[in-house]
């Protein structure tokens, strides 16, 4: 794609940017699940990728809209995210309550990430006047924001490795 | 050579902590096993035991009428997972690299007399079955007997919501690790219960379907349990049953009604995906899903079971979604009964 050259350009950009982001995000959180050493967490974390894929289906649609299309080219940024996180919560060798506590902080990094993508295409889509997308991208925002049970569990987590002088 | 799953070697693995008198009662509902099991070896993994459980097996040995194989884990902190993990080593051990059977129990078990046998049956046609605990004692009056069978009821509505071929009724919902029966192959394929201080057995479980392996949940093999509140491992079924037996609050459990929309939902993406891309794409759409990505992960499974046990697993049903056990039992009964037709003007 060329440069963008206004902000409809770049709303798109951010949606594509985005679902590549959300596309690389699924498959690792889907390691981590295989990864990690507590059921309740693997659980969680695959219960985290049905909303993962329900927001790359909003994605899809806006996208569409936008009179772009989905391309497999890697959004850099959770590029490094996904790299960071299958090191220390996929292939590390460690004790699994560290591993536990590593994968909770690798996807709180992942999320809020997202967060971020998301936010900025929700602005850029309210300044353009798209109000149903600046909905649904502001809903999926507060989606993956109010979810803190995962900052209670890195917490709690945290607490007992430390009590266990790990 | 075709070999039928009655020829094929069997080794049960059973993990033992500091259970010496429930042993004798296991050995004995081991000895009665029906002439259908064939020849078998039962490997026990003595998870750091501190009283006479290493004893009394090494001195009932000699004289069982299945051999018997035994090792031990120093005393560490309890984990179910590492513990049936070692004792199912052992049973791929006696296996060697031909095609065998392998069953887990519990020390606190007593397998029907058929168990082996109904587990031959029907590793006919599946890679993995699940049995039927049932209680040694059914407590009238506590939590557990009542989530027990609103359970069971859910797991009925389940299956004629969304039907599995070759899970088709009669089945149940249970997959505790007293009774579950491998493929060795595909045990071994599996790599193993995980390393988890509980819950091990229902994480192979969704794994094997994840991974394309036909899982049968089978009433006919059936493992009496005990209700035991001191388990092996912390927050394990035990525990569980400790709480449900002495608290006067009944416990949490999904909204029926949130289940019933995701049992249909996996049942319209098992439809999907028999049926081919086009469906596939199809039920994206309707159902909000990228695509893309149910075509990848559609092109990338072996089973319309693991599509449905990836893009949207049982763990997908919301957490704030949960109602006390009688209302739940209520809201249950309701979705039960039939509703009269709306006329159509």
């Amino acid at each position: 794609m060329s440069s963008p050259q206004n902000l409809k350009d770049l709303y798109l950009e951010e949606l594509q940017d985005l679902w590549s982001a959300n596309d690389q995000m699924v498959k690792v959180v889907r390691e981590m699940a295989d990864a990690v050493g507590d059921e309740k967490l693997s659980s969680r974390l695959r219960g985290s990728v049905g909303g993962i894929e329900k927001h790359a289906g909003i994605l899809q649609d806006l996208i569409s809209d936008a009179g772009g299309e989905m391309k497999k080219e890697h959004c850099k940024g959770m590029e490094g995210l996904v790299k960071e996180a299958r090191k220390h919560a996929v292939e590390m060798e460690a004790d699994t309550d560290v591993k536990d506590v590593a994968a909770i902080a690798q996807f709180q990094r992942m999320s809020h990430y997202g967060i971020a993508g998301f936010g900025t295409a929700a602005a850029f889509a309210e300044a353009l006047g798209l109000d149903d997308a600046a909905s649904k991208l502001n809903k999926a925002t507060s989606e993956i924001y109010s979810s803190d049970e995962y900052m209670t569990e890195l917490a709690e987590r945290s607490q007992n490795l430390e009590a266990k002088g790990k | 050579m075709i070999c039928r799953s009655e020829d094929l070697p069997v080794a049960v693995g059973i993990p033992v902590r500091d259970e010496a008198d429930r042993l004798p009662r296991l050995l004995d509902a081991l000895c009665e096993q029906s002439a259908g099991a064939g020849a078998f070896t039962v490997c026990f993994l003595l998870d750091g035991c501190s009283d006479d459980s290493e004893a009394l097996l090494r001195a009932a040995a000699p004289g069982l009428p299945f051999d018997v194989k035994l090792s031990s884990l120093p005393r560490a902190e309890p984990n179910a997972g590492r513990a049936r993990h070692g004792a199912m080593e052992m049973c791929l051990e006696v296996i060697g690299p031909q095609r065998g059977i392998v069953l887990t129990t519990d020390g606190d078990s007593l397998p029907e007399p058929d168990w082996i046998e109904t587990t031959r049956r029907a590793l006919h046609d599946v890679d993995v079955v699940a049995g039927h605990i049932e209680r040694n004692i059914r407590l009238t009056g506590c939590w557990r007997t009542r989530l027990e069978d609103y359970l069971n009821a859910l797991h009925s509505m389940r299956r004629e919501v969304d039907p599995i071929a070759w899970d088709a009724a009669p089945s149940h919902p249970s997959l505790g690790g007293a009774k579950l029966g491998f493929r060795a192959d595909v045990y071994r394929a599996l790599g193993g219960f995980p390393a988890y201080v509980h819950g091990e057995d229902t994480a192979l479980i969704s794994k094997a379907r994840r991974e394309g392996y036909r899982v049968r949940h089978d009433p006919a093999v059936r493992v009496l349990t005990s209700n035991r509140t001191a388990g092996r491992a912390p927050g394990g079924l035990a525990d569980e049953l400790r709480v449900q037996l002495h608290s006067d609050l009944p416990p949490l459990v999904a909204d029926p009604a949130v289940c019933l929309r995701h049992y249909r939902l996996q049942a319209a993406l098992r439809r999907a995906h028999e049926a081919g891309p086009a469906a596939v794409v199809a039920a994206a759409r309707r159902f909000g899903y990228c695509e893309m990505h149910l075509t990848d992960v559609a092109r990338e499974v072996r089973t319309s079971d693991a599509f449905v046990e990836i893009i949207a697993p049982a763990d997908c049903v919301g957490r704030s979604d949960v109602l006390r056990l009688p209302a739940a039992e209520e809201a249950l009964r309701e979705l039960q009964t039939p509703q009269p037709e709306t006329a159509v003007a």
